[in-house]
């Protein structure tokens, strides 16, 4: 089972499904579409400003539209954490 | 010193979203630069190419920017700022709206007058103005062709916004004062209602249409499509979009030449145009010309048809000459904004998007509020609580498929207590 199943796992995930419900007024799910739900570029442009500003780490604009599922981002953006650290 | 062909583009409400325009910046060869009057949106739209901060419009109507960015063009998606991107135009000497049309572009009054005098769509209309000090100035004798029932609209604006279908002048009277004080409006027009013919091919669609178009530097006009519309809610709220239209042949050709006809009549720019006809038992009466693109018609016309509206428009921005080839793909696409009932409601149970996402057809979900959230019909078009964006390949799948999403809406709704001149 993977941590999106069993709800929030760690700060990426939480700040994520935080302002994911903030923005598209919806809890994700792990197969949910960022784009699907009604996301567009501003609202990912918001997106990312509210992570880089909650994880206080710089985060590539692109990360939102290259994964815009819920699982697949908050894997991403796990990534880009730990790359930050190291 | 030259530099390449940069376009600047007037963000504000309603506008295309940031990467699509990025997107057909970077096809189209040219350099972007976002305008934005708002500095925490400047940033959001620095992270889709250079973006400055501008404005805001000053009471002369004026925008205040940097004098020394260099622009080939300037256009803007937004209705709002139409005006603003024209007086930047014309002090700048680049492709845009005259300002000698601005105000027929821009308000319904004006634009009626011209249609009018051009024989085009005499549709009988009066204004009524509210002053800040309460004084309502009106001429009952003004339109003698103007009867009842009739429609209220605020002069400018867009999206059915405090539009009211009225039986006398009474009640539209007390509507405008009510509404001059406790919304925004305070010039409004009350005209005819125009009867409506049932659409040629599919007798449930609106009995409406638009018609998105090119209009290039030397004043030429080529069209991309003709776009179907789902019917009204009432009053007259807009429930969608369906391109490409069912209407083909002469029927089609008519509706082609009452465009150009009313676009050359309002002396509209160089740019991507949207022109809303009626369909009548006396052929197409022009209901309204927008000087700007149409909501929704960017994306259902790239599913569509192929062809890229946000290109054209920065294109035609900086005095290019733009053809495009619309080509038919078998599919109509439908944006279909779920309305919420015509009475204080608040909408409790919206269905999860992804439950509607799993209906035939449907790529994309928005509500626009969350569950709890109260709706006041008034807003117009914008009351709307979901977008729900759909493909069918023919009349009869897409009328079945309509039917499931709005069942799906069914059982959103409570009605509530909410205070009238709220």
């Amino acid at each position: 089972m993977s941590s999106t199943d069993m709800g929030p796992a760690n700060s990426v995930e939480m700040a994520l499904r935080f302002h994911w419900d903030a923005l598209l007024e919806t809890i994700p799910g792990p197969q949910s579409n960022f784009f699907d739900d009604g996301g567009h570029s501003l609202l990912a442009a918001e997106l990312v400003d509210g992570l880089e500003q909650q994880l206080d780490m710089p985060i590539p604009l692109e990360l939102v539209f290259e994964h815009p599922v819920y699982s697949d981002l908050v894997a991403a953006l796990s990534e880009v954490a730990r790359q930050s650290l190291t | 010193m030259s530099h390449s062909a940069r376009v600047a583009v007037l963000y504000g409400p309603g506008s295309v979203g940031p990467i699509d325009i990025a997107t057909a910046a970077t096809e189209a060869d040219i350099e972007l630069a976002f305008l934005v009057a708002d500095e925490r949106q400047r940033g959001l739209l620095a992270r889709f190419g250079e973006a400055h901060l501008v404005g805001p419009v000053d009471s002369d109507g004026v925008l205040p920017m940097e004098a020394d960015l260099a622009i080939d063009g300037i256009v803007t998606f937004s209705e709002m700022l139409v005006p603003a991107v024209a007086r930047i135009a014309a002090a700048r000497g680049l492709p845009g709206h005259p300002l000698a049309s601005l105000d027929r572009i821009t308000t319904k009054r004006a634009q009626r007058a011209a249609l009018a005098m051009a024989g085009l769509s005499r549709i009988a209309a009066t204004p009524i103005v509210v002053k800040p000090s309460g004084e309502v100035l009106y001429d009952r004798d003004r339109d003698n062709d103007l009867s009842f029932p009739a429609v209220l609209k605020p002069d400018a604006g867009s999206g059915s916004r405090s539009t009211y279908l009225v039986r006398s002048w009474t009640e539209a009277l007390d509507l405008a004062v009510r509404d001059s004080v406790s919304r925004v409006e305070s010039r409004w027009v009350l005209e005819e209602l125009l009867s409506g013919a049932p659409h040629p091919v599919c007798d449930w669609l609106g009995d409406y249409v638009s018609v998105e178009s090119l209009v290039a530097l030397d004043g030429s006009v080529s069209h991309v499509c003709v776009s179907d519309r789902l019917p009204l809610a009432p009053p007259f709220r807009e429930t969608g979009v369906v391109i490409p239209s069912f209407i083909g042949g002469a029927p089609r050709e008519r509706l082609l030449a009452a465009t150009e006809a009313a676009l050359c009549a309002v002396g509209v720019g160089p740019g991507v145009t949207h022109t809303e006809l009626k369909l009548t038992p006396g052929g197409p009466a022009v209901i309204e010309v927008n000087g700007r693109v149409g909501g929704s018609t960017p994306e259902l016309c790239e599913r569509a048809l192929g062809v890229s509206l946000t290109r054209a428009a920065l294109e035609l921005a900086m005095g290019r000459s733009v053809a495009v080839d619309p080509v038919a793909r078998g599919i109509i696409s439908t944006n279909y904004l779920v309305p919420a009932p015509q009475r204080p409601v608040v909408a409790r149970r919206l269905p999860p998007p992804s439950a509607v996402r799993e209906l035939p057809g449907v790529w994309r979900v928005t509500h626009r509020i969350r569950p709890g959230t109260p709706i006041d019909w008034r807003e117009g078009t914008e009351s709307y609580v979901s977008s729900v964006w759909f493909d069918a390949p023919d009349p009869a799948t897409l009328a079945k498929r309509l039917e499931t999403i709005s069942a799906a809406y069914a059982d959103v709704f409570d009605e509530v207590d909410l205070p009238e001149n709220g």
